[in-house]
This record gives C-alpha cells, structure tokens and sequence, in this order.
C-alpha cells in the first residue's frame, strides 16, 4: 500500500494535479469577492441553445435550429444543456482562475478579433478618384512592371578545363563563321558543341533566371546585344563568356523591363488601390487606438 | 542541314539516372519523435539508404532497404528543430522565464514526458494540429485559426544549434562523390487552418556554408515570399545556393497553386520570377497521397490514384480537391498566368519523394514501414493517425521517388539538374524515363540503342523549352521508357498536353502512345485494360503480360503553333500487389478496406514547355 502511494506521488499527473489543487485554492482566498452568487448561476434559453447546437455541428442551417431546439425531447435537450454547461463551467472557472492572461493563442485571438471590428470602417471609405489611382500607381510601379526576357538557343563549348579559354575562344569563332555559313536554325543547335549544364533551349526565361544559369556578365552580355529583325533572325552571335566556357547564341526575340500605361492596367490598379485603402484605413483605427496608450521603457541601460 | 562542320565538338559524356528521396524526417522533427520514432537520427537514415541493415525505431527488428539509394537529403522540420527530443532526456539546455514562465514549461513539460512515457504521445501532436479556418477572408494565415500553437519553452536556439550540427556532420560523414550523395536540407511546415504550403529546402553546398545559419521555420512565418526572402537574404550572406520543393498541394485547400497569392493579391512578374528563381521542381507524389491529377476527372480513366483526402488538422472536415491542389491544374494554370503577366509562376518539373518520419526512406510496396514508426507493422496500421479519425496506415501509399539524370552522382550534378528540371517523378518503381522533345528526330530514332545519342542533338530533355520552329510543323517527342530491372512490366506510356486554346480557354488532353503488344484500341479510341496477374493469395504478380520496354516517336497530332502548351509522359505499370495486401494476408484477415488491393504503379517526367 506504501509503495503504491510512494508511486503515485511520484506520478508526474499526480503532482500536476496538485498544483493546480493548491493554485486554485489560492486564488480563491485572495480574490474571494468575485465569487459572488451570480458567478454561480447559469441562464438558459432556447436561444442560446440553438446557438450552442450550431456551433457544435457547422453544417446546421440557422433558421431550422431554433426550430429543431423548440420541437427537442426532454431528455435530447437535458443533455445538450449538460453539455453546454460542462463547457460554460470550465470557462468561467479558467476566467475565474485568471488563465487567459499571458496566454498567447488568447492574446492573439483577441487581438484578431479587433482587427476585424476595424474592417467595419471600410464601409465609410471615400470612393478613390482618377487622382488617387495615377497616385497609387506611380507609387507601387514595381507590381507592374513587365521582367525583362529572352529567348535563345545557344551552342557551348566548355573552357577552362580541357581546353584554356583562349583555345576555346579560338574554336568558338570558327564555329559562329560555320553556323552562320550554314544559316543553322533554332531547332538545330544541338548538333553542334557541347552539352551545357543547364538548358539547350530558352524560351521567355526571365534574366535573373538565365544569370542564374551562366552567371552575371553573360546575363548583361545577353541583355545588351543588337536585336536583330525577324528576317535577320539566323544570324549567330557571340561568343558570350559564361562562368563555364563560351557560347554562340541565336536570339529571337527579347523583351525589355517596362512600365506598362496606367491606361492599359487601370482594372488592376483600381483592384490593388482598394485594398491598400482598406488597410491604410484600419491602420489609423489602430493607430487611433495606439494614441491612448503612454508607453514607458524604463530599459536599465549601462 | 547537317553540316560537314570541321570544328563542331561531339558530346560523348551520357547522362546517368540516379534515384534518390528529398523528403526524410529523423527522430529530429517533433512529430517523427511524438509517433514513436526516438531512435532513427540522420546517421541512420544514411545507412539504411546506402543500403546497410538498421535497427528499425519501435519493433527493433533488423530492417534493410532492397535496392540502395543514390542520394538523400535529411529534412527534418524546421519548426522546434530537435527540441521536443532533446528536451525529453536533458533540461540542462533551457533559459530562465522567471517564476511564473519557468512553473509554467515545467508543466507542459510534464505532461508531455508523462504521455511519452505511457506511449500516448501521439496525442500532443494531434493536440498541436491546426483547427480549419473560422474567418471568412481569403488568407489562411491571416485567420483566427491561422496562428501556430505556441510552445513556451523560451529561447531553445542552442538546442536548434546543436541538432543542426548533428544533421549537417551527418550528411557531410555520408557523402560520397560518385558514389552516394547527401544533402544538406530541412522543412519549412507551414500549414495555417490546415492548408497544407510545406516545402523542403536543400543546399548543394557544404558545412563551411551551413554552418553559418539555422533553418528557416514556420514559425517565424507561414508566407512563403517570406522564405524566399530570406533565402535570398542568406544566399547573399553566406554564398550558399538554394531549391524549394512545395509538397503535398493535394492538401493545401486550393493555396500551393493559386490563382492569386496566399494574401489574395494579383501573381505579378515579380512573384513568378521570385518563385521560379527558388521552386524550379515539386514533389508530385508520397505516402500521403498523389498530386498528380484532380480526381474523378472525366478526361482521365487513371485519375484518382492515390488519392489522399485528410487534412492536416485537429479534426476532420470534409476533403474538397481544387485545381489549385494538383499538379496537372496548376500547370494549365502557369501558362493563363504567363498569358497575362509574362512569366508562368508555375513552370516546375516533376519528382516524387517519401516524407516517411521513420528515418527509413522506404517506398517498396513488399518492404514499406509506414508514415510513422507507430503505423509500419500491420498490426498498428489501423491506429487513426494525423487528428483525422477516417485516416489510418492503410490509407497512406508505399510512395515516392526522385529521379535525376545526371552526368555522376554528385552534389553540383544533381543540382544542376534540379534547375534544369531534367528529373522525374516515381511512386515507387525504379521505372527509367527518357524523354526528349524537337522538331525533326532522324528515322528510326526511337529504335537506337542509346536514344539519348538523337535525344539530346535534335532536342530538349524533359524540363526543356521548345519554341516556334522554322521549317517543320508539329512538335515530336521521343520517349523510351524501361521497367524496374527487378519489378513489373509496364503497360502503356501516355503524354498529357495541356494548353490553352483560341479562347484562351485551359485544355488538356491524355494520348496513350505506346503500349505493350496483343492489345486492341476500340472505335472511341480507348486501348483495353492490361490484364491483372496478381494472386490475391500470395500476393505475387507475373510479368505474363506487359512489356519490359516501350520506345515510341509521338507527334501531336493537334498542334497549334499560336497557342501556349506543356507535355508531359505519363507511364504505367501493370498491376502490382498494394502494402495493404500483403498486410492482409499475413494478418489473415480476408477485407482492409483503405486502399484497394493491387495498383499501377507510375512515372511522371518533367514536362516540356511550348510557348509561340
């Protein structure tokens, strides 16, 4: 018998148990008054019920529940008062036990739920004139500004390695005469060089991505050569130097970076410019919140 | 058009296909430890994938991998990296939270040991899941049920350090140039209301430059732009190169692959081009299920394989597929996207992976152990796992490998061939899958020993980019695909287009191409069904029917060279036993009812772009 009780205080649940035994008492003596009579009584009404039995079961449709409520068996509608009252209980008594203070989860719950008491003000918004969008839309050009791409094949021979870079700038100048000679097409690229260790073919990559691939001065190599009209579109360039060898490139077609006219995006504009009011607005009902608040730091500097 | 070019040089270097998995938990990541996994660490892991036997987490029998991996990545979650194990056997490590922060961890911290050690662990992990989104605005991280519960153990970041340590020393121990590669990589879980947004995240690069952060977690935030920020923030810091690999978008709600971002704005170029810069692949296929097509699509009788429709959640809710959770819908997506903005955010190439938490990255249906070490014997698969009650061992898939063709077996090789997207996807098989796309293969390219040699001189490989041709009309995709040299036959290979039409309407379309011999295509063009061969007694199949190869030179037969398309191959297996058949029949229980009993096993490539 001994032993059994030496074990069940050495029980981790036990001593929890005790605890919060010895926390809750505690409380009670200190804050005695808040327990008055009427922190000990539960009102019911169908009301609530028919509440409380939607919450549990979200598929429920709100207009039958009050009805379902009225029309329930003495018996269904104990139970579910019983089952009401477990949670009601163990919520006032957590209140009670002051538990919700520095708990996180209910700290953020409830600071979630002012955040949506401030979308109430939308609905006072001013409507925002031509002004306001050219406005919004100079400020925010990055959101639509179009990437610069570029679509080429290209053909490589690796340097660096077997061959020196200067060998390799010898041959890949006799074979941009070759490709050009031949007019080679696109699609063909592949008879010729090496294996890259990245893609043969790129088609509107954008040119952080092919910087990615061959480095940062053949993506400023590739962004800064003659682009050439349709009809001219065999003719082979290069060699650009990537991090790896060099390269012969076909380039049929490059788009710059560019701001499209406010004309051209004003739907989207429009769409973003709502959303930035809506939270601009809730930031000054916070803001207005804030302003109550003295803050002190007494931060204990050295 | 050839030409007798003196100068041109002959690339002879072949590309080899290696099989790996990117997607590994360790008794590191809480949940792994919580589902009884507390002994498999990452040097474990490395050696049951080298193919050497290892005692297995909770059964302790000896338990070896059949056929060895060719590379892994270790990625345990970010989130608490280490900190529930370690602090189960050592407080030594935690801050001071004054009086009332110090009672209160060593109360949670009771409990939890408490469960522990009565074997009910798996409760805290349930208790820790997400709760569904109670508000109604669109993003899931900005909802009431969008916080992440909050552990107050105090500053655990020397705990993190030192597990970090453990898992980098251990990739960099196991690491064998040419022979077996490990990769440094971890998990971001980011799962708000249980909209499943994980990523796994590895580094070619070494402990010199992984030494220098600690993995960036959910919990310092669940928006991905803000992992990608700070990927790119530390790249910059410490040199150190980076891939993403978003997982699991069946579960995510409709949010991996969005028409808008996760806080509702338009995608811009902006954001397609941030997003490619980091995700340039996705992992298709796992144990929690397959992504590769919405199921019940009427265009697809091969759909619904897999499907895996329980949330990451505290309790369960109804599963609702969207487009945005799929793979093949997300594609199809990119391209209305680029239509519009320029850059297609979704233009990802394809593997598939395990997020087994055993530490034993096992994807054999016949030598499956489980999700987590408490579902991986047949008789604890039953157990409801995951919060959802409809949701147990069964339900879950022997599944997921990452293919990579590459010129050896390194870290640079196989990262390069992730930015490529020359890789695939598999749910299990070692199936090998070359794909090439061009405009003009020579004659009789699909019948030459090495179809790599025509493969890769008139075309892309699979993750490439075909634009508009000169002279020809129709794109050719040449593709061989070969069974697993120790498994079953394959039945058919299949390319899936999707594109967008005059409309500007999204299509797709799935064309069989190639199939094994003996079999009979119907007035409607559909080809008959493979015959199933697997004995429901011994669960054995015959590779009686099938075919151990298929080579085919396909043309789209509806090409318009105005409109933006993908291909991608689809192959298929015959019919092979599931791991619940093998359960049931040594459990000698005639029904399991979670999964049917045999299944074709699969490939996806990578697919190839079109864009006029």
């Amino acid at each position: 018998m001994n032993s059994f009780f030496n074990k069940i205080v050495k029980e981790p649940l036990f001593q929890f148990l005790t605890i919060g035994l010895i926390l809750l008492g505690g409380e009670r003596l200190i804050n005695s008054d808040d327990y008055s009579d009427d922190q000990y009584s539960i009102l019911i009404d169908d009301q609530l019920l028919a509440q409380f039995m939607q919450r549990q079961a979200k598929s429920f449709r709100p207009e039958d529940a009050l009805k379902t409520i009225q029309g329930l068996p003495a018996i269904e509608r104990q139970s579910l008062i019983e089952n009401y009252v477990k949670g009601e209980v163990l919520y006032r008594e957590a209140l009670a036990l002051n538990l919700e203070r520095d708990d996180q989860i209910i700290r953020r719950r409830l600071m979630q739920k002012m955040d949506y008491l401030a979308q109430g003000f939308y609905d006072e918004k001013p409507p925002l004139t031509e002004a306001d969008l050219r406005a919004y839309y100079d400020s925010s050009r990055e959101d639509y500004t179009k990437v610069a791409t570029a679509t080429f094949t290209h053909v490589f021979i690796a340097s660096g390695k077997n061959l020196t870079w200067e060998q390799g700038k010898t041959q890949a100048m006799r074979l941009l005469k070759d490709l050009n000679a031949g007019q080679v097409p696109f699609e063909n690229s592949g008879l010729y060089g090496e294996r890259f260790l990245y893609n043969r073919n790129y088609v509107n990559r954008d040119d952080e991505e092919i910087g990615s691939h061959f480095g940062a001065d053949f993506q400023k190599e590739m962004f800064s050569l003659d682009l050439l009209a349709p009809s001219n579109a065999f003719k082979w360039q290069g060699p650009l130097k990537s991090d790896y060898g060099w390269h012969l490139v076909l380039v049929t077609r490059r788009t710059p970076i560019y701001v499209p006219d406010f004309q051209d995006v004003s739907a989207t504009v429009l769409a973003d410019a709502q959303r930035q009011q809506e939270r601009e607005i809730k930031r000054l009902a916070i803001d207005k919140l804030v302003s109550k608040y003295q803050v002190e730091d007494k931060a204990e500097r050295k | 058009m050839v030409l007798s070019v003196s100068s041109a040089v002959a690339d002879e270097t072949k590309t080899n296909v290696y099989f790996g998995d990117t997607h590994l938990h360790t008794a590191h990541s809480f949940d792994a430890f919580l589902n009884d996994n507390d002994s498999v660490f990452p040097d474990t892991a490395y050696r049951w994938a080298r193919g050497l036997p290892v005692i297995h987490p909770t059964n302790r029998a000896r338990v070896q991998i059949k056929t060895p991996l060719d590379f892994l990545v270790v990625s345990d979650h970010a989130e608490y990296l280490g900190v529930i194990t370690e602090l189960h056997k050592d407080r030594s490590q935690l801050v001071d939270m004054g009086l009332w922060g110090n009672l209160k961890r060593w109360v949670q911290l009771g409990i939890a040991d408490y469960l522990i050690v009565i074997g009910a662990a798996e409760q805290l992990f349930t208790y820790g899941l997400p709760e569904p989104a109670a508000g109604s605005g669109y993003d899931p991280v900005a909802d009431p049920n969008g916080g992440l519960m909050e552990v107050a153990y105090g500053d655990t970041s020397s705990i993190v350090g030192h597990v970090w340590d453990d898992i980098v020393s251990a990739a960099e121990r196991h690491n064998r140039p040419g022979t077996f590669t490990s990769l440094i990589g971890w998990e971001w879980s980011s799962t708000p209301t249980g909209a499943n947004l994980h990523r796994v995240v590895f580094t070619p690069d070494g402990a010199d430059k992984a030494s220098q952060f600690l993995p960036y977690g959910a919990d310092i935030s669940q928006y991905p732009q803000d992992l990608w920020a700070w990927l790119g923030s530390t790249s910059e810091r410490t040199g150190s190169r980076f891939v993403s690999i978003p997982h699991n978008s069946n579960l995510s709600k409709g949010y991996m692959f969005g028409e808008i971002t996760i806080e509702g704005n338009p995608i811009t170029a902006q954001y397609a081009k941030t997003r490619m810069a980091y995700e340039p692949v996705v992992e298709v296929t796992q144990i929690k299920g397959d992504s590769e097509s919405l199921p019940g699509s009427p265009l697809d009788d091969f759909a619904d394989f897999e499907t895996y429709g329980h949330y990451l959640q505290a309790y369960t809710t109804d599963y609702q597929p969207k487009p945005g959770d799929y793979v093949r819908s997300a594609l199809k997506t990119g391209l209305s996207i680029a239509e519009k903005v320029g850059v297609n955010p979704y233009k990802f190439g394809m593997i598939g992976s395990t997020d087994s938490h055993t530490g034993l990255s096992s994807a054999e249906e016949d030598n499956f152990w489980g999700k987590y070490a408490n579902d991986s014997t047949p008789e604890t698969k039953d157990q409801s796992i995951i919060g959802d009650a409809n949701n147990n061992g069964w339900s879950m898939s022997a599944a997921g490998l990452a293919a990579v063709w590459a010129k050896e077996n390194t870290r640079e090789e196989i990262y390069a061939a992730f930015k490529r997207k020359e890789v695939y996807a598999t749910t299990g098989p070692r199936l090998r899958l070359q794909v090439f796309a061009g405009w003009g293969f020579p004659l009789g390219a699909s019948n030459s020993d090495d179809i790599a040699g025509p493969g890769y001189a008139y075309g892309v490989p699979m993750g490439g980019d075909l634009t508009r041709a000169r002279a020809t009309d129709r794109p050719e995709f040449l593709v061989r695909a070969v069974k697993d040299p120790q498994g079953a036959n394959l039945d058919r290979v299949q390319i899936i287009k999707g594109w967008i039409d005059e409309l500007g309407e999204q299509q797709e379309k799935v064309y069989d191409v190639a199939w094994s011999e003996g079999r009979s295509v119907d007035e409607k063009g559909k080809l008959s069904p493979i015959g199933n061969t697997v004995n429901l007694k011994t669960a054995r199949h015959a590779n009686t029917v099938g075919a151990s190869e298929l080579s085919v030179l396909w043309k789209d037969p509806l090409f318009e060279p105005d409109q933006r398309a993908f291909y991608y191959v689809r192959v298929l297996q015959i019919p092979t036993a599931r791991h619940s058949l093998y359960d049931s029949i040594a459990l000698q229980t005639t029904v399991i009812d979670s999964g049917p009993a045999t299944i074709q096993e699969r490939a996806y490539s990578s697919p190839v772009w079109y864009t006029p």
